[in-house]
C-alpha cells in the first residue's frame, strides 16, 4: 500500500509533474524577465507563464479541416506524455528516482526526442505550408542535435563507467563535477550547444522563426492543444535545465533532501540564465548555416570530449 | 560642346521626332516641359534613357477633359546636371486611350503602367503584365479581352468565383515538389499589409509575386478637391514615417509655382527632414534585426530613436506627423533655448548610435544572415528604377538632395553613402551610413540656426497657372510630386510617387534564388512601406459562394451605428 503511495507521489509529485511544472513555470518566467530586462523592456509579471496556460486551456479549440485530425490532435499529447515520463527518471536534487535503473540516461534521451517528432508529425498533419516548412526544418536541425546530444551525453558515461544517471551523479559527488574535468568540460559545452537548438533558442530557432514562418510548427494549433504543447515547454525548462546540472553540476550533491533540491534549483536556474544570455545576444541563422555550424563546432568540441574521454578517462 | 545638357537633349528630340514633336518649353528649376505625339513615346525614351542615362522617374496621366488624357512621363537627368528633368507628354485620345507601353525598356514603368491603366483606364500596348495592381485580381472590369498572364496567371478563372485562390492553400500531392509559401496580406515578417507568393521548392525561392493595394486610401483624388493649404494635411498622412517629406514635396511643388522661402525656415525644415530620416532609419535598423531574429538589437535601436522623437516634439509640437511645414515657410519657430536642447540631445545620440553601428558590424551571425543575400546588381538597379538607399547600395550614386537640392541642400556639406555589393549588408551600411551623415547635417542646421535670423514665412497669395515637378530624398527614396494648376486655390490634378512604388517593384529580382529564410529581410531590406486604396468593400461569403458588395455608406449603415 505505502509502495503505490510512493509511486503516486513520485508521478504526480515529486519530482514528477507537479514539482516540475512549478519549477518550469518559475524557469520559463525568470527567461522572460530577464530577457525583457535586457532588451530594455518591462517584462512580465510572475505569474504570467500560468496565466498563459489558463488562457490557453479556456480558448475553443479549432482543428483545421484539411488537417489530419487524429495525428494533429494526438501528438500534443504525445509529447507532453514523453515529456512527464522522462521526469520520472530524472533525479531532482535526490540521488535516486523511484524508477532508476541501470541504463536510464539512454531512456531519459530517447523519451526527450519523442517531443521534437511528435511536433513535427503534429505539424505536418496540420495541411499549413507555414507548418510543413517548420516541420522540415525541425527534422533538418534533429539530424544534428540529436545525434550530438546522444553522443556528447552518452560519453559522460565513458568518464563514470555507467549509463545510469544516479551513478553519474554519485560519481561526481565522489570525484568533483564533471564540468571542471576536461573531457567533462568538452562533453558540457557540446551538450549546453545541442540543447539551445532542441530548445529553439536563438540562434536556432529556425523551426518557429516568426518572421518567416509565422509560428512555425505550431502555426495551426490553438486552445488546449497549444495549451498542452505550452506545458510541454514549460515541463522542457526544468527537465533542459535539470539534465544538464545532473549530467555536468553534480545534481543535489547528496544533500539532505531538504537541502539538495535548493542547491539544484538554484544550479538549475544558472543553466536558465546561461541559456537566455545566448538567446539574448544573438541573431537567428538560416536552416544550411546552423546546420554547417554544428557540424563544424559542436561536432568538435563533443569529438574532442569523447577522445579524451577514452584515453585519458575522468 | 559647352552647351548645357537640357539643350543637348532638347536638340536632339526634336531632330529624332521632327514635325512629331508639338512644344517644347522651360519651366521653372530648370524643368524641361516637351509634348510629343503619343504614338512616338518609345522613340523618346530610347533616346533619353540609352542616350542621356534618364531615369524614368514617374508615369502619371492626367484626365485634360474633352481632348482626352495626357500621359506625363517624368525622365529625371538631375544625375547629370543639377534640377534637368524632361518632362513628357503624351495626349491620347479618349475614345481610344491607347500607347506603348516602356516595360521592355525599363521595368520601372511596368507597375506606374499598371497603376494608370487602373486609375484611367488607359491602354499599355505591349506590356507583358497588365494585372491589377491595386484593385484585386479577381475585380470585375470591362478589360476582358486583355490578355493577362503574369507570374501566377490570373486566367479566367481567377475572376470572380475563383477568390479561393486568394486563401493560402494547403499543401497538395500534386504540388509536393513545388510549394507555394504565402507571405502575407498579414504576417509577422510585414507591418503593413501586402502579399507575396513565393513559389519554393524545399527552401529555394524559384519565384515571386508581388500584390499590393489592401490599403489605398484615394488621397491623390482626395488632393484634387481640396485647396492648397488643406492638402498639406493631406498630404502628410500619406505615410506616417515620411510625413515631413510629404508635405515637403508638396509645398516645394507648390511654392514653385508661387513664391520663395526665407532661409530660416528652409534651415529648419532640414534640420526636421534630417531628424525624420533618423528616425527612419533607426526604426528600420530595427526592424531589420527583428527579422533576423535579433530582439535585442531591435529593442536598442527603438530606445535609441526615442530621444530623436522627443526632439521632434520639441522641434514642431508632434512627434509622428510633424505638421511644421507651411506654404512659403514653418509655422513655428525654433528658439535658442530648443537649440542648445536639441544639441545636448544629438551629442548623446551620436555616442548611441556608434554603439549600435559597431554592433551590428561586428557580430559575425549578423554578416552571415546579409552578406551576399537579395543582391541587386547595379544593372538590375537601373533597369528597375529602384531609389534611394536601395539604389545606392547597389552602387547608383542619386540622391535628391545632391542632385535636386531643396531646402537648404546647397549649403549644407554632407557625403552621399553609396556601397556596390547591392546585398542586405551594404544596404545595412549604406543606412548606417546615413544615420552619421544625417546627425551631422543636422549639428550644422542647429548652427546655422544661430547665426540665420528673419521671418520663417512668407504669406503665399496667388498660385500661378501651369505645372510644377517637385522631388525630394525621403527617407526611403526619391519622392515626387506633380501637381498642375490652373491658377484657382485647388490644385488641378496631383499625381504622387512614392519611393517603395518603385522599391516595391523590384522585390521580384531580388527574392529569386534566395532561401525562405532570407525573404523576410530581403522584403524588409529596401524598407517598404505600403500605401494604397478602398474604394468599395468586397464580400464573398466563403461557404456558398454568394458574393455581393457593398459601398462604405452601406457599410456603415450595415454595421455602424444605426
Amino acid at each position: 500500500m505505502a509502495s503505490v503511495f510512493s509511486y503516486l507521489f513520485t508521478i504526480l509529485v515529486y519530482p514528477g509533474f507537479i514539482f516540475a511544472f512549478i519549477s518550469g513555470l518559475i524557469f520559463y518566467w525568470v527567461f522572460r524577465k530577464l530577457r525583457a530586462r535586457m532588451q530594455y523592456r518591462r517584462g512580465p509579471p510572475w505569474f504570467q507563464p500560468f496565466a498563459d496556460l489558463v488562457k490557453l486551456f479556456s480558448k475553443s479549440q479549432l482543428v483545421p479541416r484539411t488537417s489530419h485530425t487524429m495525428l494533429f490532435a494526438t501528438m500534443p499529447l504525445c509529447a507532453f506524455i514523453a515529456i512527464w515520463l522522462s521526469l520520472l527518471i530524472l533525479p531532482a536534487g535526490s540521488i535516486r528516482t523511484v524508477f532508476s535503473f541501470n541504463e536510464d540516461l539512454l531512456l531519459l534521451l530517447y523519451l526527450l526526442v519523442v517531443p521534437s517528432v511528435a511536433i513535427m508529425i503534429g505539424a505536418s498533419s496540420s495541411s499549413s505550408p507555414y507548418g510543413a516548412v517548420g516541420s522540415n526544418r525541425e527534422m533538418i536541425m534533429m539530424l544534428v542535435y540529436e545525434t550530438l546530444l546522444v553522443f556528447s551525453a552518452v560519453s559522460t558515461g565513458l568518464i563514470a563507467n555507467t549509463l545510469s544517471i544516479t551513478e553519474i551523479i554519485r560519481y561526481q559527488y565522489l570525484h568533483g563535477w564533471l564540468i571542471f574535468k576536461i573531457p567533462g568540460f568538452f562533453l558540457a559545452v557540446a551538450t549546453f550547444l545541442c540543447l539551445i537548438g532542441k530548445f529553439h533558442l536563438k540562434p536556432f530557432d529556425i523551426p518557429d522563426a516568426e518572421q518567416e514562418i509565422v509560428a512555425g510548427t505550431v502555426t495551426e494549433y490553438s486552445g488546449s492543444l497549444l495549451g498542452v504543447l505550452e506545458l510541454s515547454k514549460t515541463l522542457m525548462w526544468y527537465v533542459f535545465a535539470a539534465l544538464f546540472v545532473n549530467l555536468f553540476l553534480g545534481g543535489g550533491d547528496g544533500l539532505r533532501l531538504a537541502l539538495a533540491i535548493p542547491v539544484f534549483l538554484i544550479k538549475s536556474l544558472f543553466v536558465v540564465v546561461m541559456f537566455t544570455v545566448v538567446h539574448v545576444s544573438s541573431a537567428r541563422y538560416k536552416i544550411d548555416q546552423a546546420f554547417v555550424w554544428y557540424l563544424k563546432y559542436p561536432m568538435t568540441i563533443a569529438i574532442i570530449g569523447f577522445a579524451t574521454a577514452l584515453f585519458v578517462g575522468g | 560642346m559647352t552647351t548645357t545638357l537640357s539643350v543637348q537633349v532638347n536638340q536632339k528630340l526634336r531632330d529624332t521626332l521632327g514635325t512629331d514633336f508639338i512644344e517644347g518649353y522651360q519651366g521653372t528649376e530648370n524643368r524641361m516641359f516637351v509634348r510629343i505625339n503619343s504614338e512616338r513615346i518609345v522613340d523618346v525614351a530610347k533616346v533619353l534613357v540609352k542616350d542621356f542615362d534618364a531615369r524614368l522617374a514617374a508615369i502619371s496621366a492626367v484626365d485634360v477633359g474633352l481632348d482626352g488624357f495626357e500621359v506625363v512621363y517624368n525622365f529625371a537627368l538631375d544625375h547629370r546636371e543639377k534640377h534637368l528633368h524632361a518632362i513628357v507628354r503624351a495626349p491620347v485620345d479618349r475614345n481610344k486611350p491607347e500607347i506603348a507601353s516602356l516595360t521592355s525598356l525599363l521595368w520601372s514603368a511596368s507597375w506606374a503602367e499598371r497603376e494608370t491603366a487602373e486609375l484611367l483606364g488607359i491602354k499599355f500596348l505591349g506590356h507583358p503584365d497588365l494585372r491589377h495592381l491595386f484593385l484585386p485580381y479577381e475585380w470585375p472590369e470591362p478589360l476582358e479581352t486583355v490578355d493577362r498572364t503574369g507570374i501566377f496567371d490570373v486566367k479566367p478563372e481567377m475572376k470572380r468565383e475563383g477568390i479561393a485562390k486568394w486563401v493560402p492553400l494547403p499543401l497538395e500531392e500534386r504540388s509536393a515538389s513545388a510549394s507555394i509559401i504565402p507571405i502575407g496580406p498579414y504576417h509577422p515578417a510585414l507591418i503593413e499589409s501586402t502579399f507575396f507568393k513565393l513559389l519554393v521548392k524545399d527552401e529555394l525561392i524559384l519565384n515571386a509575386d508581388v500584390k499590393v493595394g489592401f490599403n489605398h486610401r484615394g488621397i491623390m483624388r482626395l488632393m484634387e478637391r481640396r485647396n492648397y493649404w488643406w492638402n498639406l494635411f493631406v498630404a502628410e498622412r500619406v505615410c506616417g514615417i515620411c510625413s515631413h517629406h510629404h508635405s515637403l514635396t508638396y509645398t516645394r511643388t507648390v511654392e514653385s509655382l508661387a513664391n520663395e522661402v526665407p532661409d530660416r525656415a528652409r534651415y529648419i525644415r532640414t534640420l526636421v527632414g534630417e531628424l525624420a530620416r533618423l528616425h527612419s532609419h533607426l526604426l528600420w535598423a530595427g526592424v531589420a534585426m527583428d527579422l533576423i531574429g535579433f530582439q535585442t538589437l531591435f529593442m536598442l535601436a527603438w530606445k535609441i530613436r526615442e530621444p530623436i522623437m522627443d526632439c521632434l516634439e520639441m522641434i514642431s509640437g508632434n512627434r509622428v506627423i510633424n505638421s511644421i511645414n507651411t506654404l512659403g515657410g514653418v509655422r513655428r519657430d525654433v528658439s535658442s533655448d530648443l537649440i542648445a536642447k536639441v544639441e545636448a540631445k544629438i551629442k548623446n545620440l551620436k555616442k548611441e548610435v556608434g554603439a549600435l553601428v559597431s554592433s551590428i558590424v561586428n557580430d559575425p551571425i549578423i554578416i552571415t544572415r546579409t552578406k551576399g543575400v537579395g543582391v541587386l546588381t547595379r544593372d538590375d538597379a537601373k533597369f528597375a528604377g529602384v531609389v534611394g538607399p536601395t539604389a545606392r547600395a547597389s552602387g547608383l550614386k542619386i540622391d535628391v538632395r545632391k542632385d535636386d537640392p531643396y531646402a537648404a541642400y546647397d549649403e549644407v556639406p554632407f557625403e552621399v553613402v553609396t556601397r556596390t555589393e547591392g546585398d542586405v549588408l551594404a544596404k545595412v551600411e549604406v543606412r548606417l551610413g546615413e544615420v552619421a551623415e544625417a546627425i551631422n547635417i543636422c549639428e550644422h542646421c542647429l548652427d546655422a540656426l544661430k547665426r540665420i535670423g528673419g521671418s520663417i514665412s512668407t504669406e503665399v497669395t496667388a498660385f500661378k497657372e501651369g505645372e510644377a515637378m517637385g522631388k525630394t530624398e525621403a527617407p526611403r527614396g526619391e519622392l515626387v510630386y506633380f501637381v498642375e494648376s490652373d491658377g484657382t486655390n485647388i490644385p488641378k490634378s496631383v499625381r504622387i510617387r512614392t519611393p517603395s512604388f518603385l522599391n516595391n517593384s523590384s522585390l521580384p529580382f531580388m527574392l529569386r534564388n534566395q532561401t525562405i529564410g532570407d525573404a523576410p529581410i530581403v522584403i524588409g531590406s529596401i524598407d517598404p512601406c505600403y500605401s494604397c486604396t478602398d474604394r468599395v468593400a468586397e464580400i464573398e461569403d466563403a461557404k456558398t459562394g454568394r458574393s455581393f458588395s457593398l459601398t462604405f455608406s452601406q457599410l456603415a449603415r450595415r454595421y455602424g451605428r444605426n
